[in-house]
C-alpha cells in the first residue's frame, strides 16, 4: 500500500478482514496510525498489547471469544488494533492463528508488529496470513499522498485546536517516540504540497 | 502487560470517515469475500464448479460404497477450497429424504491449531446439539432423557458445583453461572440452553487443557454420549447422519494432527455417522501417510485451478471458465478485461482464495484512482502488492523450492512451502499423478535466489 490514507480507505473500502502494518521505526508507525485513524474517523477502536508469549492476554482472549462464535457483526463493533510486543512474532503467530474469523469480523483488525518479526510471524500463523495477501503495509515507506478530502480531514484533526488521542501502546513499545510538534509541522508542511512526497 | 483499553474519537476529530466514490467496482468489492466459503450463505460469492477435483462425486461414491458408516478425509492446500465443497455436499443433501449433513466447525474452537480428538468430539457434540434446534426441529429441544444425561456427564466431568438456580462451571479460570430457568418456558429447555452452552464452552477451552491420564484420549462417557445421542437424530430424522467436519485442517500441531488422524481412530469408528473431516494437507504426506491411510483410505484432494499462461497464444489457451464465472458473479465481466483477467488467474496459481484477495486488491486500487474500470495499471499494483510478501521468504525455503521444482521430488519435506504465502503448488495431471510446480507469484523471490547463488548454479540446472 502506498500511504497510510490508502491503508486507512481499504479498511473502509472492505469494512472487514485482517491487516498488517509493520515497521522499522518507532516515529514511523506513529505517524502512519495517527493519519490512519484520524481518517477512519467515528469508527471505534480497541487497541491489546500482545506479549511474547504463547498465550493471548485474557481481555484480547475475551474480545475473540465473543466475535468468534457470533455469526453476524454488531453495529458497534470496534476495529480492533492488536500491538504485537517487538519480539512477539513467533510465539503470537501461533496464539492468533485460530482467531481469523474473529479478527476479520466487521469492521476488521489492524496487526501492527516490528517488519523483522513479520516473516516469522507469517510462518507461525499460516491460515490467518493466507487471508492477508495485499493487505500489509510498512509504515516506513509509505508515502504522504492523500486527496482532497483527506487533507480536509487531517488539517480540521491535527492542524485546529483539537488534539486526536493515539492508542496508548505506543508508548510501550521500544524506540524513540514521535514529537507531537514535530508531526504537525510535518503534516502542515506536505498538507500545502501539491505533490506528494515521502512520510 | 495486557492492556485492554478503548478509545472512542474525541469530539475534535473527524466524524465522518473518509468518503470513498460510489461505483460499480465498489459494489463488487463489497460482494467478495474470500472469508465466507463461496455457496455457504447468502451473502457469500456463489461456488464454481472446478475443473481440477471432483469431490463432490468422490463424496457421494464414498457414501454410497459402504454398508456402515463412511470415513473420509477432505485436504488441499491453504484457500484451494476445502470449506467450499464440504458445503456444497452440504447443500446438495439439504432437502434430501434420506442423508442428513450436520457441518461441525473448529474454528470456532479456541487455539485449533493445538486441538487434539477431544477437540474435534466436543466440535461434533456442540454443533449436532444445536442443529437440532436451530435447523432440523425449529425450536424443539432434543428429548429430556437425553438432555440429562448429557448435562449430568458434563456436570461430572467438568466439576461443575450446583446452587439453587442451577450450576457454576468454570472455564479459562471464570466461573459461569448458567441458570435452569433464565429466559426460558421450561425445565427442558434451560437444560438444553445449558447443554449447548457448555458443549460450547468446553469446545472453546477444554481442548487445551492438560489431560487426565485416566480419561485417555477422550472421556469414554462423552462419546458414548455423543453416539447416542447421533442415533437419536438418525432414528428420529429417519435419515442417515454425515458429520462434515471443517476446518479440522487447521490443526498445525504435529502431536494434535497424530492424536486426530491416527490415535483416535477407535473413538471416530464407534460413531453411528458418516464422518468427513478436512485434514491438514501436510499431514497427509510425509511420514504420517501410510498410517493415516491406513484407516481413512486414500484422502479426497482439492487441487488447485488450471493457471493460464500470462500472455495469450493464439486463442487456444483461454481464461479457464472458473475465473470468469466468479468475475462474473460479482458483475466485472464488463469492467475488467480478458487480458487482466489473465493475469490475476495466473498470479492466483489457481489457488481461489487468492484469486479472490488478488481481485479485491485490484478493485481497491481502481476505486482510489476514482476509475470506472478496472485498468492494467490497477492489477500490476494488486500482483506487485502481493508479491511483497514472498521478500520474507527465507533462503532455506527457496532453496527447497528450487530442489524440489528440478527434481520432482520431496513433498514431504515441503511442509512450509505448501502453507502462506505458499510457494508451490502441487497440480494433477491427466494420468492421476501430480506435478509439483512454482507458485507464479514465487517465482521472482526463486528467480532473485538463483541470481545469487551465482551462475554455476544457474548453469548446472
Amino acid at each position: 500500500m502506498e500511504s497510510a490514507a490508502t491503508l486507512a480507505s481499504s479498511l473502509i473500502a472492505e469494512g472487514r478482514g485482517v491487516f498488517l502494518l509493520t515497521w522499522l521505526e518507532k516515529s514511523e508507525v506513529e505517524r502512519a496510525l495517527r493519519i490512519v485513524l484520524t481518517l477512519l474517523g467515528e469508527t471505534p477502536w480497541l487497541e491489546f498489547l500482545v506479549p511474547a508469549s504463547l498465550d493471548l492476554p485474557n481481555p484480547l482472549l475475551a474480545v475473540l471469544e465473543k466475535r468468534q462464535s457470533q455469526d453476524t457483526s454488531g453495529l458497534a463493533d470496534p476495529l480492533l488494533l492488536l500491538f504485537l510486543d517487538h519480539t512477539a512474532g513467533r510465539v503470537a503467530g501461533p496464539a492468533l492463528n485460530g482467531w481469523r474469523r474473529g479478527l476479520a469480523r466487521t469492521p476488521g483488525s489492524l496487526i501492527v508488529l516490528k517488519h523483522n518479526e513479520a516473516g516469522e510471524f507469517c510462518r507461525g500463523a499460516p491460515d490467518l496470513c493466507s487471508f492477508m495477501i495485499t493487505h500489509r503495509a510498512c509504515a516506513d515507506s509509505l508515502l504522504a499522498s492523500w486527496d482532497e478530502d483527506a487533507r480536509d480531514v487531517l488539517r480540521e484533526a491535527w492542524l485546529g485546536t483539537g488534539r486526536p488521542r493515539i492508542p496508548e501502546a505506543l508508548s510501550i513499545l521500544p524506540g524513540e517516540s514521535l514529537d507531537e510538534t514535530e508531526f504537525r509541522n510535518w503534516l502542515r508542511y506536505h498538507l500545502d504540497q501539491a505533490a506528494p512526497a515521502r512520510e | 502487560m495486557a492492556i485492554g483499553f478503548r478509545r472512542k474519537r474525541p469530539a475534535s476529530a473527524s466524524k465522518q470517515p473518509l468518503k470513498l466514490p460510489t461505483s460499480k467496482l465498489l459494489e463488487s468489492l463489497k460482494a467478495l469475500s474470500a472469508e465466507i466459503p463461496a455457496g455457504a450463505t447468502k451473502g457469500a460469492l456463489p461456488r464454481v464448479a472446478r475443473a481440477s477435483s471432483n469431490v463432490v462425486e468422490r463424496l457421494d461414491l464414498e457414501l454410497a460404497a459402504g454398508a456402515g458408516p463412511s470415513r473420509v478425509l477432505l485436504t488441499g492446500q491453504i484457500g484451494v477450497g476445502k470449506s467450499t465443497e464440504l458445503w456444497a455436499f452440504a447443500n446438495k443433501y439439504a432437502q434430501s429424504p434420506s442423508v442428513l449433513t450436520i457441518i461441525c466447525d473448529l474454528e470456532k474452537e479456541m487455539s485449533p491449531e493445538r486441538c487434539g480428538a477431544i477437540g474435534v468430539l466436543l466440535a461434533i457434540f456442540r454443533d449436532a446439539w444445536s442443529f437440532h434446534t436451530n435447523v432440523l426441529f425449529k425450536s424443539e429441544v432434543p428429548p429430556e432423557g437425553i438432555t440429562d444425561q448429557v448435562l449430568s456427564a458434563l456436570v461430572d466431568w467438568l466439576k461443575a458445583t450446583k446452587n439453587d438456580k442451577g450450576y457454576v462451571f468454570r472455564f479459562g479460570g471464570m466461573d459461569f453461572s448458567m441458570d435452569l430457568s433464565q429466559g426460558r418456558a421450561n425445565l427442558s429447555e434451560g437444560k438444553s440452553r445449558i447443554v449447548a452452552i457448555i458443549l460450547g464452552k468446553a469446545a472453546q477451552h477444554q481442548a487445551l487443557r492438560e489431560r487426565d491420564p485416566s480419561e485417555g484420549l477422550v472421556p469414554d462417557k462423552l462419546v458414548a454420549l455423543c453416539n447416542e445421542y447421533l442415533r437419536y437424530l438418525k432414528n428420529r430424522s429417519k435419515k442417515r447422519v454425515v458429520l462434515l467436519l471443517d476446518h479440522v485442517d487447521k490443526i498445525r500441531s504435529e502431536t494434535a494432527a497424530r492424536e486426530t488422524l491416527i490415535d483416535a481412530v477407535s473413538h471416530w469408528d464407534r460413531l453411528d455417522a458418516s464422518l468427513v473431516m478436512t485434514a491438514p494437507y501436510e499431514f497427509t504426506l510425509g511420514a504420517m501417510r501410510s498410517s493415516v491411510e491406513g484407516f481413512w483410505g486414500r484422502p479426497a484432494v482439492v487441487y488447485p485451478e488450471p493457471i493460464p499462461s500470462l500472455v495469450a497464444s493464439n486463442g487456444d489457451d483461454p481464461v479457464p471458465d472458473f475465473y470468469k464465472e466468479i468475475i462474473g458473479a460479482c458483475g466485472l465481466t464488463d469492467l475488467l478485461s480478458d487480458n487482466d483477467l489473465r493475469v490475476l488467474a495466473y498470479y492466483s496459481g489457481g489457488i481461489p482464495r487468492t484469486f479472490v484477495l488478488l481481485l479485491a486488491a485490484t478493485l481497491r486500487n481502481a476505486i482510489f484512482a476514482a476509475a470506472e474500470r478496472v485498468e492494467v495499471t490497477h492489477v500490476r499494483m494488486a500482483v506487485s502488492e502481493a508479491q511483497a510478501d514472498y521478500q520474507d521468504y527465507p533462503d532455506e525455503h527457496l532453496q527447497l523450492l528450487d530442489e524440489i521444482e528440478r527434481t520432482q521430488q520431496g513433498l514431504g519435506r515441503a511442509m512450509e512451502l505448501l502453507r502462506s504465502p505458499i510457494g508451490l503448488l502441487v497440480q494433477p495431471v491427466p494420468d492421476g499423478g501430480t506435478v509439483f510446480r512454482v507458485h507464479p507469484l514465487a517465482e521472482r523471490s526463486l528467480r532473485l535466489y538463483r541470481e545469487r547463488r551465482g551462475p554455476s548454479r544457474t548453469a548446472e540446472r
